[in-house]
């Protein structure tokens, strides 16, 4: 085996060790090679071990040190993801996004009321009867001034939600 | 030989041997190899747990157009080899005080 055969096949049995000392395995023989002059096409002298030999004295010895859990290749788990979007979900303030989706589509809802005679108003040919014009002018009315109590009393529990959050973080 | 060459020895060796003066890689394993019948695959690991536990440091020094990493005692190594030397003695008079003298 020539001396470029055994720094790969060397590198490849410590596949599985970090980097850096892979690295520091491969530049030890690098240098022993050096010292005899052994060129990259040379052959490696006899009496050296087997790649998979060096490898494996290496190896049972390093994975003592190294974390029980450390593995270059494995990509992360599905599951780290779906226990992070878990933890987001739990801590994500629902509690306080909940009451403003339902405080904002009341506020809709209420809009829509005092528009739409309107909007009807406006879509229709011309020919609507005076009952009908004082009908949706009603509506209208009762719309506007709904949204006329509700939105300062939205204001102010936004407002509380708010401070109670703030509060939360601090 | 009849008796395990155990990873302590080897690394009391290492020591002793850097006690001397800094050396690198090749010298290193040449001078072991010649004394215990090891191979350079068996001394790679005793290097590496020794600089792991800040026994030895390690600084390179191109000569020649090619690097040498040369190995140098800590003060922490230093002082475990003096723990060593004691801990040799007394093994050593401890085997002997069972076969000394027959």
């Amino acid at each position: 085996m020539t001396r470029q055969q055994y720094l790969d096949q060397l590198k490849t049995n410590l596949w599985r060790l970090p980097s850096s000392e892979r690295d520091d395995v491969l530049v030890y023989y690098q240098e022993l090679f050096d010292e005899q002059a052994i060129q990259p096409n040379d052959f490696v002298p006899v009496d050296f071990r087997t790649p998979e030999e060096v490898a494996r004295e290496v190896l049972s010895d390093i994975t003592l040190d190294v974390p029980a859990d450390y593995m270059p290749t494995k990509p992360t788990s599905i599951w780290v993801y779906v226990g992070i979007g878990l933890v987001i979900l739990i801590f994500f303030p629902i509690w306080f996004i909940a009451p403003l989706a339902i405080v904002l589509g009341g506020l809709a809802s209420l809009m829509a009321l005092a528009f739409l005679p309107l909007l009807i108003l406006f879509q229709s040919s011309g020919s609507l009867g005076l009952a009908s014009i004082l009908l949706l002018i009603g509506a209208s009315a009762v719309g506007l001034a709904l949204l006329l109590i509700i939105i300062p009393l939205a204001i102010q529990f936004v407002k509380r939600l708010w401070a109670k959050w703030k509060a939360r973080r601090v | 030989m009849a008796f395990q060459i155990q990873a302590t020895i080897l690394e009391y060796s290492v020591l002793a041997l850097l006690a001397d003066g800094d050396s690198y890689g090749y010298v290193l394993t040449q001078k072991m190899m010649e004394t215990f019948a090891i191979s350079e695959s068996t001394l790679y690991p005793v290097l590496r747990r020794l600089k792991k536990d800040h026994l030895l440091t390690t600084y390179d020094q191109s000569f020649d157009g090619r690097n040498r990493r040369y190995y140098s005692l800590t003060d922490q190594g230093r002082r475990q080899l003096e723990h060593y030397h004691d801990d040799w003695r007394d093994f050593i008079a401890q085997v002997e005080s069972i076969v000394g003298g027959k």
